[in-house]
């Protein structure tokens, strides 16, 4: 192939990627890439329009005859529906352009900062109960550069073996030493906390200047939550700094959509850091910081994102404060509440329904992430192209995302979605699970109450799951 | 040796011949019901085979195979019996009881969060308070507050710290077409891409922009990114790993500062812009991979126009040098695409070079010039292909707003049909630092323009004799101390007196000044403790597009009354 020529063919400066490194993209992900990056247009809302596109030479190019398909979209961020072109929120966006225009002055610390900024900053504050919040223009960026402003190689941070890649980075550009724990395990998460504290750092033993335990919210691969509760509860005894990120699960959880502090019913003040994204339920870009005043104060300064990136612009700063008010139920009362209630309903009918038609499904009952395991890395392409076949858009997540043999399909629950859609969708996947024998759930973790592998005819999980789902005696984990 | 002797004896070998006779009989025997029990287990049978088959009759074989299963059980009894020393050495918890552990463990006291105030934070407070906030945009006029007074509301003020210096989106001439088209894209496909690139992100108007970026600046392809800051770090980290070599300038930005500590590279520092120093290197570097005989990625690291001092980078030499010493060449574009070039194409343009294809790897920004917000990398094909799988900002972040991507591409458009733009701030730009530098003379000013009189972007900095007659300091204590508190790793906050006086003097004789003759300058933002380099406090004043020549006159004229004002303190 011509792409690798550069790599086989002996030349005066070393290949961007030696033979070895590549190996996985030339032999594993080429061959499946047209189920990765596929194009779209227009609102990722209810539905996605993808752009049909004819693979050649194995995936090494494409060309586009010029259809659209419109396909139900369970693959975008959207949890509460916000990605939309009509209504409350794009018309103040729209009246915001006229007023602030669309250009960013310059970074945050040299004149990029608009009243704007700051209205927005202090109410994204007091949505997530905290003092005062800093907004960046990338998710990402807020993790990997945020770390370094307060952390050095005296300080330990104990973090979750699944964090996201944006915490890796921002923790070793930090200097700080990294200790990951197994994933939501309370037991090996203290038994580590007592080492670290009585050992010191490693070679000279002094005691860590500050020890800061990371963790994610919701889990975007897993589903799953932090448990928040047993963290606080460590975070004093040991006295600790806790840092969660709820890119996923601010706007999602809880019943006023306030996140995972609201759904366990801990005071905001407990957690040191609360960090998140407006990507995924605001339907805007960027992220946030959220602390007590003083360390705001003191990254208003030190950050490099607010000295060196440039700042929101207006109409996605727009986006988040209309967005953020309709979910306080302070711009158009009521419309926030509905929204919740949907993406409830819908993320528990749909986990639920793939439960009892006999699939192996992670996470906890309300997140509104549901991956679906399908381990074989094979199946992952079947799987995405017979659900394209059926005109439904869904993520399927492979390597190095996740290891390599739990290769997983993953569900992404919108507010938007309506009962009939997910009908649509257990039908199809019910369809499609066959076909691929996915069904190998044993019922133990979840779906069964009699202990029995869960095999249910689809009729008859449609007609008696959308009420079973509002039990939560039937969601086991 | 009597007869009856010999025939004992020989009936004794005899014997003896028997007796190993009947033995190996016995032991066939036992062989024979050994290889049959074990014919029974699949496992053996397994076992067996490969013995069988790997020996063929080749003794040196099977004792090769035998030392290297000796050996690999030999490392592996080594290596637990290590693992199991290191335990036993430095444990707090065995040497303690229980409640005595339980105890220390109550000890411990972390250090607070962020460092508590001090006397040295009024300077701080000062800083923070000072953060100006824009109220209103009027044209290019602006309105601004600081958060200590926010009642004192200084109005219209001219906007001269930004880095927009095309300024198209108010420019009367296009900014309505550019916000009826943002206001057309949001009312098509809303404000987030609501997802990474790699799962339904990416949009129509993604492909596109990444399609018009590489053909207008003359690249094989690009690769946005979500900001421009976090794609440096990005992408130099992952063409990089441990043995691979940069060499990079003195002076670089935070983020390829950033970007060389992730890669792991080993790093070699010229001289700001000397091309002597770099080559120096180079041939250092040459000749040792040369002896060594492995072939590493090398890179040169450079900016084209520096964000600490405005100077421009000599891509001439960069060029030759990168050919002739067989490395890569990394420049940042971030403040010059759309600025530097006859029609706005950056250095190569400016350089006279056709297309980018002797720059290995550029990073641009949407956000400067080109006005909405984003970053995007250009390189050749293959480093595209393997960057969208490695890159980390690329693949674990959502992508960008689509409304971004339209206007770029209408911006890009625009500079295509007209170049009037880029020639008016070309025109601007040699005016104002012709007038400037001008009347800086006659006024004896103790500033001095640091910037390259064709950079958009203008860095005036003390001179060293007024810095000593004012702090009793000079460009080397400040290294030094910056220098001395990096060492000693105060990560939580440098908060160095000497900087910091350096900027309030900056700020309350030279930019307040300015405010109160309706013009508004920018101090240079830093935070310190990121910058691992030397550097000094200044201020810039930012040339754009829209300014006319009496605009220019009369910000030249306050400007060096305001300047000569100060310098006579």
């Amino acid at each position: 192939m011509e792409i690798f020529d550069s790599i086989i063919k002996p030349s005066s400066v070393a290949p961007w990627f030696t033979m070895f490194e590549s190996f996985f993209i030339r032999r594993m992900k080429q061959r499946i890439d047209d189920c990765f990056s596929r194009p779209t247009t227009g609102v990722p809302g209810r539905f996605i329009r993808c752009i049909e596109r004819v693979s050649y030479n194995m995936n090494e190019y494409f060309t586009y005859p010029g259809a659209e398909k419109l396909c139900l979209n369970l693959s975008s961020y959207n949890y509460l529906g916000f990605a939309q072109s009509e209504g409350t929120c794009t018309d103040f966006v729209i009246n915001n352009i006229d007023k602030w225009g669309v250009s960013s002055n310059g970074p945050r610390n040299l004149l990029g900062t608009t009243q704007l900024h700051l209205d927005t900053e202090a109410l994204v504050a007091r949505f997530v109960g905290k003092d005062d919040c800093i907004i960046t223009s990338m998710g990402y960026s807020t993790n990997a550069n945020f770390f370094n402003s307060f952390l050095n190689k005296n300080c330990l941070v104990i973090s979750d073996e699944l964090n996201h890649a944006s915490i890796r980075t921002g923790v070793r550009l930090s200097g700080a030493s990294v200790k990951p724990y197994k994933h939501n395990d309370m037991k090996v998460l203290e038994q580590l906390l007592r080492e670290q504290i009585s050992e010191g750092q490693p070679k000279t033993h002094k005691p860590w200047d500050k020890i800061l335990i990371c963790v994610e919210g919701l889990f975007s691969m897993e589903g799953t939550m932090c448990n928040l509760p047993e963290l606080v509860k460590l975070k004093k005894k040991y006295k600790c700094y806790l840092f969660v990120d709820e890119a996923h699960s601010i706007g999602a959880m809880g019943p006023n959509g306030r996140g995972v502090c609201e759904y366990f019913g801990i005071d905001p003040n407990d957690v040191d850091v609360l960090m998140g994204t407006f990507t995924k339920s605001f339907g805007a870009a960027g992220g946030y910081i959220a602390a007590d005043q003083k360390f705001i104060n003191r990254l208003r300064l030190d950050l490099t994102t607010q000295n060196y990136a440039e700042p929101s612009p207006t109409p996605v700063l727009s986006q988040v404060y209309s967005s953020m008010k309709i979910i306080m139920g302070e711009m158009n009362p009521g419309e926030g509440l509905e929204r919740l209630s949907r993406i409830t309903f819908n993320s528990r009918y749909l986990r639920l329904g793939l439960q009892r038609l006999g699939f192996i499904v992670y996470g906890i009952a309300d997140s509104p992430v549901v991956p679906l395991l399908l381990y074989a890395p094979s199946k992952m392409p079947a799987f995405s192209r017979l659900m394209l076949e059926r005109n439904i858009a869904v993520v399927i997540v492979a390597y190095p995302a996740t290891p390599l043999t739990e290769s997983r399909v993953r569900f992404c629950i919108s507010a938007s979605l309506t009962k009939e859609d997910i009908d649509y969708v257990l039908r199809h996947v019910d369809e499609v699970g066959d076909m691929l024998f996915l069904k190998t759930s044993s019922g133990i973790g979840g779906g069964s109450l009699d202990g029995k592998p869960p095999r249910w005819n689809i009729e008859d999980v449609i007609a008696k799951t959308p009420e079973d789902c509002k039990d939560d005696r039937f969601f086991t984990i | 040796m009597s007869d009856l002797e010999l025939a004992s004896s020989e009936v004794k070998q005899n014997a003896f011949q028997m007796f190993v006779l009947n033995n190996s009989l016995t032991q066939n025997a036992l062989f024979k019901k050994l290889y049959k029990s074990l014919e029974q287990n699949y496992v053996t049978v397994v076992i067996m085979d490969y013995i069988k088959k790997s020996h063929q009759n080749d003794p040196y074989r099977t004792f090769v195979e035998l030392i290297v299963l000796v050996i690999g059980i030999y490392y592996i009894i080594r290596n637990s019996k290590k693992n199991s020393n290191s335990k036993k050495t430095s444990k707090v918890i065995d040497n303690l009881t229980p409640k005595e552990f339980e105890n220390f463990l109550q000890e411990w006291e972390p250090k607070p969060l962020v460092d508590p105030l001090d006397e040295k934070d009024t300077l701080f407070k000062w800083k923070l308070n000072k953060q100006p906030v824009i109220t209103d945009f009027k044209g290019d006029k602006v309105d601004v507050i600081t958060l200590d007074d926010p009642q004192n509301k200084k109005t219209d003020l001219y906007n001269l710290a930004h880095y927009n210096f095309l300024k198209l989106s108010l420019n009367p001439k296009y900014s309505k077409r550019l916000t009826t088209l943002t206001n057309k894209i949001i009312k098509n496909c809303g404000v987030g891409s609501c997802g990474p690139a790699g799962f339904y992100g990416n949009e129509d108007l993604h492909y596109k922009l990444e399609y018009d970026l590489a053909k207008f600046l003359g690249s094989e392809s690009c690769v946005l990114y979500g900001q421009d800051f976090a794609s440096i770090p990005s992408v130099l980290s992952t063409f990089n790993k441990r043995g691979d070599i940069i060499v990079a300038d003195k002076l670089c930005n935070v983020a390829i500062q950033n970007a060389l500590q992730l890669s792991r590279a080993t790093v070699y520092y010229y001289d700001h812009n000397d091309m002597d120093d770099l080559e120096r290197y180079l041939e250092m570097v040459y000749n040792d991979e040369k002896n060594d005989g492995v072939l590493h990625r090398r890179y040169i690291v450079t900016e084209s126009i520096f964000q600490h001092n405005g100077q421009i980078c000599k891509l001439d030499d960069l060029i030759e040098l990168k050919q002739k010493y067989k490395f890569r060449l990394f420049i940042d574009e971030t403040l010059s695409i759309g600025a530097l070039g006859k029609t706005g194409k950056g250095i190569t343009e400016f350089y006279g070079y056709p297309d980018r294809s002797l720059v290995d790897i550029t990073v641009g920004s949407l956000g400067n010039s080109l006005g909405t917000g984003g970053g995007f990398v250009l390189g050749d094909a293959t480093m595209s292909f393997f960057q969208r799988i490695g890159s980390n900002a690329y693949c674990f972040s959502a992508s960008l707003p689509p409304y971004c991507c339209g206007v770029v591409s209408d911006v890009l458009q625009i500079l295509e049909e007209d170049q009037s733009t880029i020639e008016k701030l070309h025109y601007n730009i040699r005016q104002f630092n012709f007038l400037l530098s001008e009347k800086l003379k006659k006024v004896k000013s103790h500033f001095i323009i640091t910037s390259n009189e064709k950079s958009p972007m203008i860095v005036l900095k003390m001179s060293d004799k007024f810095r000593s007659k004012l702090f009793d300091s000079n460009v080397s204590t400040i290294y030094e101390s910056i220098n001395k508190q990096q060492t000693k790793q105060h990560k939580s906050l440098i908060v160095h007196e000497p900087f910091l006086l350096e900027e309030k003097f900056i700020q309350e004789e030279v930019i307040d000044k300015l405010i109160d003759l309706k013009i508004m300058a920018g101090l240079q933002p830093y935070s310190l403790q990121h910058e691992s380099l030397p550097l000094l406090p200044g201020f810039l004043i930012s040339v754009d597009a829209l300014m006319e020549l009496e605009d220019i006159e009369n910000i030249t004229d306050k400007l060096c009354e305001v300047l000569g004002a100060a310098s006579r303190k």
